[in-house]
């Protein structure tokens, strides 16, 4: 939620009053073969119930491409498009098809091959030229200006240096759905469909943020009427004024219902928490979520929750916010370490270090290293903590331990524990001084822990947050050289998973067949 | 409202209010004379942008309740209230222009008469029958305080509040309720209450314009000791503490988030709920809405009149009790 001011405010409610919605038909015979192809391929693998490894190899990945071809106004052949390393892997992927799905399977596959081959040669731009020639004949003729809604964000940069670059509608603007909610009204605003995209973002059309609304449909679709209210009984509603869909004109005929367009969560969580035979920490409960620019990161159920919040839009004082994780909703933004482990303590506390931070964590690495390799030979924690017990560490609990062996912890609490863990780890004769370093390390954590809400504010308010603004990321460099990145949250899982500790918090690329 | 008033955003000139944020002071103000005379409504409302709605909704109803609450009992019946209290109960007490927590001790009988007895500051405070409209508390909104109580220095009372309360003004600053409670983003509620200015159409004498937070008067805007009449909440808290033990008259819920999470923590009270269609709460806060409409009582029957403004959803709806 950000703060709009009266006048924009006054304009919203002007809009509304006259707001219609039609429809532009797009055609392109390739990109239909190469649809047809992928959405029967899809048909297939569901009436046979089969979701194996052999059909998700290349049922995900020509999704993924039909999804951008039908959805982002590039040509077919950009490089920022990406199209062609999804077919190369769709060929690649073929002769598992064919063992997996058989020879009908194998022939629906080579056909989308085919078809995919057949759009790289092509310059061909179809949404981009429906864009221009939605927007050119009245081009400057409203003093709002025009916009472009693209369903996936990622692209949203691309093709506004694409309509700028081309001399096309360069005067465009290249909005996400997330873009619209908090937009200025404009003259004319092209929505490049199909609408199911749009299913959980209807305020595209029913708060709309122009008085003539253009939906991109493409000639194989059928789609469905936005619905108008969402109140049983509303005296009013959204007041848009919406034409008929155009009736489908193509031989393939495809309605929202036939497509699979949520993110494939299971395939999410499973990449993200894969478990390393090498960890010894127990597993604990978390939720996967979807961040953008194609990366993911699972976040914490139980125990310490609390995650950094920015909001570009809020005054200085309230940029940067410590939340609950179970307060964060998709568009908000959060701030994590951009690699290494979740922690934001530990690349500020080694800002604040400096030149020492190397070599102190060298040997907190040392001495966490040394204990692993003693507990991965006692067959568990809880028999791991039970022998430290016996040996003296009184301290020694599946919990604590679980904490010693994470990147938060720097020492025990007690000195002759202390000389227990160091024993164990064969570091006996340095005890003394691992407890000396540990002892500045922990100096410089509890001095980060108290100012880190103000160095993200800084972090935050000193630099123009444009890029967080266009693509949902943000890179911030730290002065010791980690960094930290700000990412815009798309989605969150329906369900937990159960990863390691050390999986928590820490952004992974995901594959993009699993997002779309 | 928008035939008495102007407003500016400080950035453009003084023009008179937009239609749509009439509505929602109107929608405010009705509410809460409505539940004054026994109505416990809701409003559902889905605008083409949630921005301001639930400000100028709480500030109507701030003001529809002063304007009409009714004054409650003489200086006897009051004591005789106050005295049949259980020792320890909490209290405001207003000294001059302060207002303080306060504990009840109970009654004393003393030579120039009956008192109340309460510790507050620090202090033990006998307090005369006939000045124990200083201490209230909350009693749903009612006022607790006799309407012919005396009252030596009144603060000043802007030609806003004259306009719109009428004889109620110097009760207005003079106590401290808590009448509406507006629960939403507390910063971005915060950048509106203060971003828009109102004054009396053609009185453009600078002491006579207010940002709406000085007529919603929550605690958060008064410095301290200032008599709140509403309570800004932010829908990210757990836990909150009333500045003084009330029940409000009108909730405004900005927000599905709001809606959700804190309707059952004012079940006593009317509702008027924003929601935003940009919000990824949004189909939970209409689901809410939905399940509250198929308990309904009956027709909101206060609403005769007014429309919805362009592109609103609205459900308005008596609660069941």
């Amino acid at each position: 939620m950000r703060f709009t001011d009266l006048s924009q405010a006054d304009a919203c409610y002007s809009v509304a009053e006259t707001a219609r919605v039609s429809w532009r038909e797009v055609g392109h015979p390739r990109l239909e073969s190469f649809a047809a192809a992928v959405f029967k391929l899809s048909r297939l693998a569901r009436e046979r119930g089969d979701d194996d490894t052999g059909w998700r190899e290349f049922l995900y990945p020509a999704r993924r491409a039909r999804n951008i071809a039908t959805t982002v106004p590039l040509p077919f052949s950009h490089p920022d498009l990406g199209l062609a390393p999804l077919v190369t892997k769709l060929e690649r992927s073929l002769p598992a098809l064919r063992v997996y799905g058989g020879e009908d399977a194998g022939e629906l596959g080579a056909d989308a091959v085919q078809a995919g081959q057949a759009l790289l040669v092509l310059d061909d731009a179809p949404l981009a030229d429906a864009v221009a020639e939605v927007i050119l004949p009245e081009a400057g003729s409203t003093e709002q200006g025009n916009g472009v809604v693209l369903p996936i964000p990622e692209y949203t940069a691309a093709a506004a240096r694409f309509f700028r670059g081309s001399g096309r509608a360069s005067r465009i603007e290249v909005l996400s759905a997330h873009d619209v909610a908090g937009a200025r009204p404009l003259g004319r605003l092209v929505v490049v469909g199909p609408l199911y995209w749009y299913r959980d973002r209807q305020y595209v059309l029913t708060s709309p943020r122009a008085p003539q609304i253009v939906v991109l449909k493409w000639a194989w679709y059928r789609e469905d009427m936005p619905p108008t209210r969402a109140l049983e009984g509303s005296i009013g509603s959204a007041g848009i004024r919406v034409r008929p869909s155009p009736m489908v004109t193509a031989h393939l005929e495809v309605r929202a219902d036939d497509e699979r367009t949520s993110i494939d969560w299971h395939s999410v969580s499973e990449e993200l928490s894969r478990h390393s035979e090498a960890d010894p920490l127990e597993p604990v409960p978390a939720r996967a979520a979807v961040l953008a620019g194609r990366h993911g990161v699972l976040l914490p159920e139980d125990g310490d929750r609390r995650v950094w919040l920015l909001d570009p839009h809020a005054p200085a004082e309230h940029r940067v916010i410590a939340v609950d994780v179970a307060d964060l909703e998709p568009g908000y933004v959060i701030v994590l370490r951009s690699a290494g482990g979740g922690d934001l303590i530990v690349p500020i506390a080694d800002e604040i270090l400096g030149d020492r931070a190397p070599k102190l964590r060298g040997i907190q690495q040392r001495w966490k290293a040394g204990l692993r390799s003693w507990v991965s030979g006692q067959k568990g924690l809880t028999r791991a903590a039970a022998a430290l017990r016996r040996l003296g560490c009184a301290s020694a609990s599946f919990q604590n331990l679980q904490n010693w062996l994470g990147e938060r912890s720097l020492r025990t609490e007690d000195r002759s524990d202390w000389q227990v863990l160091m024993r164990v780890a064969g570091l006996e004769d340095q005890a003394q001084a691992i407890w000396t370093a540990m002892g500045r390390l922990h100096a410089a954590h509890t001095s980060a822990g108290r100012s880190i809400g103000r160095r993200l504010r800084d972090m935050a308010n000193t630099q123009p947050l444009d890029p967080l603004l266009t693509s949902g990321r943000q890179m911030f460099e730290l002065a010791q050289g980690g960094s930290l990145t700000a990412f815009r949250i798309e989605g969150f899982s329906p369900v937990a998973v159960q990863c390691s500790p050390n999986r928590l918090m820490v952004p992974v690329e995901v594959r993009d067949e699993w997002l779309t | 409202m928008a035939a008495l008033v102007e407003l500016t955003d400080l950035s453009s000139p003084w023009r008179r209010p937009p239609a749509w944020a009439a509505f929602f002071f109107e929608l405010g103000w009705r509410a809460a004379v409505a539940h004054e005379s026994g109505a416990r409504s809701c409003s559902v409302l889905v605008p083409p942008i949630r921005s301001f709605a639930g400000a100028f909704a709480a500030t109507g109803a701030v003001l529809g309740v002063a304007a009409t609450a009714a004054a409650t009992p003489g200086p006897d019946a009051h004591f005789s209230h106050l005295a049949s209290l259980a020792p320890g109960t909490q209290l405001v007490v207003k000294m001059g222009q302060k207002i303080y927590n306060a504990r009840l001790i109970g009654p004393s009988e003393r030579p120039d008469g009956p008192c109340i007895k309460i510790a507050y500051d620090n202090m033990i405070h006998y307090l005369p029958k006939q000045q124990c409209h200083r201490a209230q508390v909350g009693a749903g909104g009612k006022r607790s305080l006799p309407s012919t109580a005396p009252r030596r220095r009144r603060p000043p009372v802007t030609g806003l509040l004259e306009l719109f309360l009428d004889g109620a003004a110097g009760d207005f600053l003079s106590l401290p309720t808590v009448d509406t409670v507006l629960i939403g983003h507390a910063s971005v509620l915060e950048q509106e209450l203060g971003g828009v200015w109102l004054r009396v159409s053609g009185q453009d004498a600078p002491a006579d314009a207010t940002p709406l937070f000085g007529l919603l008067r929550a605690s958060r805007f008064l410095p301290d000791g200032g008599i709140p009449r509403s309570l800004l909440l932010s829908d990210r808290v757990s836990e909150f503490a009333m500045p003084v033990e009330d029940t409000p008259h009108v909730v405004v819920f900005d927000g599905a988030r709001a809606f959700s999470r804190y309707r059952s923590r004012f079940a006593a009270s009317s509702w008027i709920a924003v929601l935003d269609r940009c919000s990824p709460a949004f189909a939970e806060g209409t689901e809410v809405a939905n399940q509250e409409f198929a308990t309904r009582a009956g027709p909101a029957r206060f609403l005769g009149g007014m429309d919805a403004p362009p592109g609103t959803e609205w459900q308005a709806f008596e609660r069941a009790t």
